[in-house]
C-alpha cells in the first residue's frame, strides 16, 4: 500500500467516526475535532484496524493525537 | 511501585473527603467518584497481586457493578502486550498516558525569552473569584470526559495541605496549578495556561516561581506530566520515574 493510498483510506475512517461536516486534512489535530476525546480515540482505533484489517498495540497508539501521526504510524504498520 | 504515585493517591484520598466526591475503599482497590460528569471519576491503588490483567478486569468489573468509576490508574510497567490482549477481549483499554515526574527545588536561573516583567506576578490565590478563574483555566485546557466543579476547587481550598497558585500578567490570570503537600513531597496538579497565553513561556515561568519560592524547603516536588509536556519539565529540571496509564472499561449498554 501506498502512502496515498493509507492516507486515503485514513482520512475517510476519520470522516466515518467523526462525520462528513468536520474538515479533516492531514494537518488536522485532536484539537480542531471536538467529539475526539479519549474515549472516541478508542472508536477511531477499533474503525482504523477494520479499514486496514490490522491490529495495531494500544500503548503505541493512545498519544497519536493528530491525522498526520496516524497516518505514520499506520504505514510503518501496512506500508510494506 | 512507583514511588511518586504516593503523593497522586494521597491527593485523591484527600479529595474523597469533599461533600460533593464520593469515596470507596475495598480490600483490593480504593475510588473516587463526584457527581455525573464531574472530576474525579477513578479507581486507584489496585493491589496487583500477580495475573495483572486479569485482576484488573476483576476490579472494573466490580466498580462497574457497584456504580464506581469505569477509569482505573495503573502503573504502566505492570502491562505488556498480552495483558493489552486479554484486557481488550474484556472490552478495557487504555486512554491516556502519564509520565511521572520528581525534582528537587533549586534556583532556577531566569528565562531570557520568558515573560518576567513588573506586569508579571505569581501568587497564591484566595478569592472565590480567582478559584472560578482557575477552574476555568483548567476546564478549558482538560475537560473531555469529566470538568472540575467550581464548588469542590473551593471545598480543596481550605483543606490542609492544598493550595492554588497562578501567574499573572496585568492583572489576568494566564497560568496556574494546584498544590497537594504530604510527607515533605509536594505534588503539582492542574498545570494549566489559558489557550491566549500558550507558547510565550508562562508556564514556563509559573513551574520556575514555583521552584524558586514556594516550596524552596519543603522537600520533592512531583507532578503527572502528559507527553507533549514532557520536555518542558525535564528542561525545569524534572526527571521521569515511571508511566502511568488510564484504562477505562466500556459499560454494557
Amino acid at each position: 500500500m501506498t502512502r496515498e493510498e493509507t492516507v486515503s483510506k485514513t482520512l475517510a475512517t476519520f470522516r466515518k467516526v467523526f462525520g462528513e461536516a468536520e474538515n479533516i486534512n492531514e494537518q488536522t489535530t485532536a484539537d480542531d475535532i471536538r467529539a475526539w476525546d479519549s474515549l472516541n480515540h478508542i472508536v477511531l482505533i477499533q474503525e482504523l484496524e477494520k479499514t486496514f484489517n490490522l491490529k495495531f498495540n494500544l500503548f503505541e497508539i493512545i498519544e497519536i493525537r493528530d491525522v498526520a501521526g496516524m497516518v505514520d504510524y499506520i504505514f510503518s504498520k501496512a506500508g510494506k | 511501585m512507583i514511588e511518586n504515585v504516593h503523593n497522586l493517591f494521597g491527593f485523591y484520598r484527600e479529595t474523597g473527603f469533599c461533600s460533593s466526591v464520593s469515596f470507596t475503599k475495598t480490600d483490593r482497590f480504593s475510588a473516587i467518584s463526584g457527581a455525573k460528569n464531574s472530576w474525579p471519576q477513578l479507581v486507584f491503588d489496585i493491589d496487583f497481586q500477580e495475573n495483572t490483567a486479569q485482576e484488573l478486569n476483576q476490579v472494573l468489573t466490580q466498580a462497574v457493578n457497584r456504580k464506581l468509576p469505569v477509569f482505573a490508574v495503573c502503573d504502566a510497567a505492570l502491562f505488556g502486550e498480552k495483558e493489552l490482549d486479554y484486557l481488550r477481549q474484556n472490552e478495557i483499554y487504555p486512554v491516556k498516558f502519564w509520565t511521572l515526574m520528581h525534582a528537587f527545588p533549586q534556583p532556577l536561573p531566569q528565562n531570557p525569552n520568558g515573560q518576567q516583567s513588573e506586569k508579571t506576578e505569581f501568587r497564591k490565590l484566595y478569592t472565590d473569584a480567582e478559584l472560578e478563574e482557575f477552574t476555568a483555566l483548567v476546564n478549558a485546557e482538560f475537560a473531555q470526559n469529566a470538568s472540575l466543579s467550581v464548588s469542590l476547587t473551593k471545598e480543596l481550598n481550605v483543606k490542609d495541605g492544598v493550595g492554588f497558585y497562578g501567574l499573572f500578567f496585568d492583572g489576568k490570570l494566564t497560568s496556574g496549578l494546584q498544590t497537594f503537600s504530604e510527607n515533605q513531597t509536594t505534588g503539582l496538579y492542574f498545570i494549566a495556561t489559558d489557550a491566549a497565553f500558550r507558547g510565550r513561556g508562562f508556564a514556563t515561568e509559573l513551574i520556575r516561581q514555583v521552584m524558586n519560592n514556594s516550596f524552596g524547603n519543603s522537600g520533592e516536588l512531583v507532578l503527572q506530566a502528559v507527553q507533549k509536556a514532557v520536555p518542558l519539565y525535564r528542561r525545569l529540571g524534572f526527571s521521569e520515574e515511571g508511566k502511568l496509564v488510564i484504562f477505562w472499561k466500556k459499560e454494557k449498554i
